[in-house]
Parts: structure tokens; C-alpha cells; sequence
């Protein structure tokens, strides 16, 4: 038995022993091109140094690590890094000098038709398109940073473009300086986690006709826009952070033409629109935060029932605004900072509707340059005004049951948020001043009015 | 008086010289698609058309320019001029009625319409080399990508 026993321990060493490590070391002469070549499936290559050869090709199944200073400069010939066999891994390189051309998507690492490939911690420099994954199964892209050109975003491609893959993992990568930081077209039955894109130049993250595909715990700032969701059916979204994604066509996610979407427990916060939904049925928005955003949810008449419970809006600009009458969406529990209701049932929740959707948004929506009597006194005073007798507003847009405490706060928000949130207080003499102020003009303007409404003889 | 009547005329002279048909701008990385909302950044597919108002608006792609009068945001006959950007010089814009065209899926534009415009044909014949491709001239380009 014992012998046995040592015998299998035997034929498992010499299967482990077939698959060779090779190590590669630059110095004039030396070719990594031929060293992979002249492996065998399963090997390992350890490479060392800089390889400045041009674009390096790997056509069979292997180990590609880097060691100590290892670089793969492609010089500006077509892509740095081309991979075409199933199950290769390449980890801790530095990438670099892949062409750039419009017309033949060239990138850092290029990977085409086959699975289970594994791109982890490497560094990918100014490249045009950083991580390419064209028809791929099963891939994992993992720990990789990857920066474009700052200033240059034009010029730079999408920095983790997978085009027509399935089943594919992206996590904890950061991503700057391209032009959209991660890119899904065609991907079905993919997760993205824990990543990070920053400063990208259209979206931090962009789905267009994929399916089944989840996206968590990522953070989107200061990009073009932090998301957009299009044509796409049945994606998941949770606990991520969309931060100040600001400009004049800036949202934190735009989601476009989508069906059957979850957006549970992010938090949209410093954006110029924190979601804006457009021509998308049965989206469930949940227990997420809207902080000082300009326009919280901008919900277009065209979305059909979407349910939005338990969300927090606090400190917006616009908590919800819509461009049509027919609304036939759900809104219900939330928290509005600007509800002004009571509960004298005490079941926590507030005993008259409240209407999110006031006076101004509507003018603001149909007239944009009516903006700038944004916090007028003549404005908030029409928006009280409709508030108690409603005539403009839409019936259908309440919440029936506004929560009456802050929810308990998710956790998503980072320092820089709570910075912004701690407002000074005012203090009582100040606020007795503004008051005097308020009525003295007031009255002047009750006078001016009279004077006006008086007929000349 | 008569003197104030030529100045002020010479004054509103290049005012309205200004309001002559131009050929639109587009400011890449911050206009929003006026079809998809989606911010144009491709200065190989972006397109804009001008109204009889004068009114000016742009997109991504030809195909959301060409949805766009399809589905009337703006009618068909209040379009003035229809422009497109040329494959081969990106960013510039060239009218859109008399540019050579090129479909197929050698060309991934942003919302894939596919079809890539070019000012001369000795342009398109060296991109259409490349296979894959199909000429078009633009009223086939509206009939196949308006479906």
C-alpha cells in the first residue's frame, strides 16, 4: 500500500515537473518572442527587464510573470501584447507603446476568440486601448492599473473594452485617463467589483446591449458621466459611488432603453443629475442616497413602472423632476429632507403625501433659463403656493408614506462627502437678521405690487 | 439722423452676416447626443444638422442622426443641411448629401450605425480595401439605417 502510495506521489511530481519554468533576461541578442515560441503548453516564463522587440505574440497556453523591472514596450507597433490561445496568465508587467489607429482598435494586451485568460496586476501605460478582450470566455482581469494620457483623453480609446465575451470578472482595477474607463458591448453574464475609475473622459462605466451583467462596489468620479446602462436588460447595480460627475450632459448613470434593472444601495452624490432614467421599464430603485446632487432623479414620462422605496434625498438642488404628466411609476417610504409633514400616529412614517415634484423643476424642465431664479424669493414663494394647492404638478407623482428619520446611512460615503456635508450651522442672531430682512422685503414688494395693480387716472 | 441710420446699419452688419449658414461645430467631449444623450466623443462618426430655424444639433452617430428626423424630433422638411464627419480627416465636418459612404462591420461606431463617411472617393477606395465594407451613397445610408 505504502508503495503504492509513494508511486502516485512519483507520477503527480513528474506531471508537475513536465510543465518547465523558463526565465527570460534582456540583453542585446535576447528575444522573448523565440523563448515563447519555444515553449510547450503550460510552461511558465519569467521575464526581466525591458522587452523593446515590438509587438509580442503568445499562441499557446502559458505563464507569462513578470519579475524584477519587467516591461513590454511594443514601440508603436500595433498591439503591445497579442494573446490568441485559451488559458494564458499574465501578471506583474509593465505595459506599454501600443500604436495608435481609429481604424484597427490597437491596444496594451489584446486578447482574441478563446477563454479563460487571466490578466492580473499589471500597469498599463498610455496606451491606446489598454485591455481588449474580443470574443473571450471566462476571462479575469484583475488588480490592474491602468492610466491613459492626462490631457489627452481625445486621443486615448476605453481603457477595459470587452466586446462580444461572456462570463467575465473585472476586479478591483483602477482606471484614469481614457476615454471610457471600462467598456461592455455584447457581454452577457459578467461581474464587475471593486473598481475604481476616475477622470475618464465620456463614462467611468458604459454597457451597451449586454445582458445579465452585475456591477458592485465600484466608484465612479469626476468622469465625463460616472455610468451608462443602454439597450441593455436584466443589470445589476449595487453599492456603488457615483461622485461628482459634473458638466452639462453629466449624470451619475444614465440609464437608456433598459429593462428589469436593480439599483440597490449606491450613493449618487455631487452630481449635476444623480440618475436620469429614460424610456426604461421595471427598474427597482433601492435604499440608495441622493446628496447634493443638482437634480436627484430626472425620471422621464416614457419610464414605466419603476419603483423607487427607502431612498434618501437629502441636500439636492432637484429631488425629482419629469418632463410629462403620465407617471405611472411607484414612490413610496423614502426620505425627503424637504417633507414637512408630522406622524401623529408615530408608525414612523409621515400622515400626508408628499410631493417631490415642485413647481419650479416643472419650469425648469420645459424652461431651462428660468434657472437663474433659482433660490428667488418670488420662486419659493410660488413653490409653497403649489405645494398647498396643487394645479401644476403631477397627482401621480407622491410618496404616500415619506419616512420621517434618516435612514441608518449606508456606509458608502467616503470623508471627502462628509466634508461637504457638515454645513455650518446658523446661528440664531443671523437667522433673526435674515428674517427681519425677509419681511421688510416682503412688504416692499406687497407695496410695489399695490402700486402697480392701482389704475392711472 | 440719416448718419445715425448708416452707423447703426453698419453696426448690425456683422450681426447678421453671422446668421448665414455655417457649418456646425461640435465640441467633442462635452455635446450630448441630441438622440441617445450620450456624449460625443468619436471624431470619426460624429454628425449634426442644421434646421431652416437654424437651429443646430448633433450626435454620436449618423444612425441617431437619421432616428432622429425618422422619428420626427425633427420633421424631415425643416432639416436645412445634414452633415457628417469625414472617416479620413476626424473631426471635420462635410455635408452629408454629397459624402461617399461606407458600411459594414469593420467600422465600430458608437451606436452601430457602422457606416463611415468620406469627402473623396479616393479615400473611401483605400479604407474600403480593407474588406468587410459595403459603398453606399447617402440615401441608401438613410434607407438602411433608419430601420
Amino acid at each position: 500500500m505504502r508503495e503504492l502510495l509513494i508511486l502516485l506521489l512519483a507520477c503527480l511530481n513528474a506531471a508537475h515537473v513536465d510543465a518547465r519554468t523558463w526565465r527570460y533576461r534582456s540583453r542585446p541578442g535576447a528575444s522573448l518572442q523565440i523563448v515563447i515560441n519555444g515553449a510547450a503548453v503550460g510552461d511558465t516564463v519569467l521575464v526581466e527587464g525591458i522587452v523593446s522587440e515590438g509587438s509580442i505574440r503568445v499562441d499557446r497556453s502559458l505563464v507569462l510573470l513578470g519579475g524584477t523591472d519587467a516591461l513590454i514596450d511594443g514601440g508603436g507597433e500595433d498591439d503591445a501584447l497579442l494573446i490568441t490561445a485559451d488559458h494564458v496568465t499574465v501578471r506583474g508587467f509593465t505595459i506599454r507603446g501600443s500604436r495608435r489607429s481609429n481604424l484597427d482598435d490597437m491596444s496594451g494586451i489584446k486578447v482574441n476568440e478563446c477563454r479563460g485568460v487571466v490578466i492580473a496586476d499589471n500597469f498599463l501605460d498610455r496606451c491606446f486601448f489598454a485591455i481588449y478582450l474580443s470574443g473571450v470566455k471566462d476571462a479575469l482581469v484583475e488588480g490592474n492599473t491602468v492610466l491613459g494620457e492626462r490631457g489627452a483623453e481625445d486621443f486615448m480609446a476605453n481603457g477595459i473594452h470587452l466586446w462580444k465575451c461572456s462570463n467575465a470578472t473585472i476586479r478591483n482595477n483602477r482606471i484614469e485617463y481614457h476615454r471610457d474607463g471600462i467598456y461592455f458591448e455584447f457581454v452577457t453574464d459578467s461581474r464587475i467589483t471593486g473598481n475604481t475609475s476616475l477622470h475618464n473622459l465620456r463614462y467611468g462605466l458604459h454597457f451597451m446591449f449586454s445582458h445579465r451583467d452585475a456591477y458592485e462596489d465600484n466608484r465612479f468620479e469626476d468622469n465625463g458621466a460616472g455610468v451608462a446602462v443602454m439597450f441593455s436588460k436584466v443589470i445589476t447595480m449595487r453599492r456603488n459611488r457615483f461622485l461628482a460627475n459634473r458638466g452639462a450632459s453629466a449624470y451619475g448613470l444614465l440609464l437608456k432603453e433598459i429593462n428589469d434593472g436593480d439599483i440597490i444601495g449606491n450613493a449618487f452624490m455631487d452630481n449635476t443629475t444623480g440618475i436620469m432614467i429614460d424610456g426604461c421599464n421595471r427598474i427597482s430603485v433601492r435604499d440608495n442616497e441622493f446628496r447634493l446632487n443638482g437634480w436627484a432623479l430626472r425620471l422621464f414620462a416614457n419610464a414605466i413602472d419603476c419603483d423607487f422605496q427607502g431612498n434618501t434625498f437629502a441636500g439636492n438642488t432637484f429631488d425629482v423632476s419629469t418632463n410629462g404628466s403620465l407617471v405611472p411609476n411607484t414612490m413610496n417610504g423614502n426620505f425627503w429632507d424637504r417633507y414637512s409633514g408630522y406622524d401623529l400616529d408615530r408608525d414612523g412614517f409621515g400622515d400626508v403625501p408628499h410631493r417631490p415634484l415642485g413647481f419650479f423643476t416643472l419650469l425648469v424642465e420645459k424652461q431651462p433659463y428660468a434657472m437663474v431664479f433659482s433660490r428667488s424669493l418670488f420662486v419659493s414663494l410660488l413653490d409653497r403656493a403649489e405645494r398647498l394647492i396643487p394645479s401644476l404638478t403631477p397627482e401621480s407623482m407622491k410618496d404616500d408614506k415619506p419616512m420621517m428619520r434618516w435612514p441608518v446611512l449606508l456606509g458608502t460615503i467616503d470623508d471627502r462627502v462628509e466634508e461637504h456635508a457638515a454645513e455650518p450651522a446658523a446661528d440664531p442672531a443671523s437667522e433673526g437678521a435674515t428674517g427681519a430682512v425677509l419681511l421688510i422685503c416682503t412688504i416692499a414688494a406687497v407695496l410695489v405690487s399695490r402700486r402697480l395693480i392701482v389704475p392711472h387716472d | 439722423m440719416k448718419a445715425r441710420n448708416i452707423l447703426f446699419a453698419l453696426l448690425l452688419m456683422p450681426a447678421l452676416w453671422s446668421c448665414g449658414q455655417r457649418t456646425p461645430t461640435i465640441d467633442f467631449g462635452k455635446a450630448e447626443c441630441a438622440h441617445c444623450r450620450m456624449n460625443v466623443v468619436d471624431r470619426q462618426f460624429g454628425a449634426a444638422l442644421v434646421t431652416e430655424k437654424g437651429r443646430q444639433y448633433v450626435f454620436d452617430d449618423v444612425s441617431c442622426m437619421v432616428h432622429f428626423v425618422v422619428k420626427g424630433s425633427v420633421a424631415e422638411d425643416q432639416v436645412k443641411a445634414w452633415f457628417v464627419c469625414d472617416h479620413a480627416e476626424p473631426g471635420t465636418l462635410i455635408d452629408a448629401t454629397t459624402a461617399h459612404y461606407l458600411h459594414g462591420a469593420a467600422f465600430r461606431s458608437p451606436m452601430r450605425g457602422d457606416v463611415a463617411a468620406f469627402a473623396n472617393a479616393a479615400e473611401r477606395a483605400k479604407a474600403a480595401a480593407r474588406g468587410e465594407v459595403e459603398p453606399m451613397d447617402w440615401a441608401s445610408v438613410r434607407l438602411q439605417l433608419a430601420e
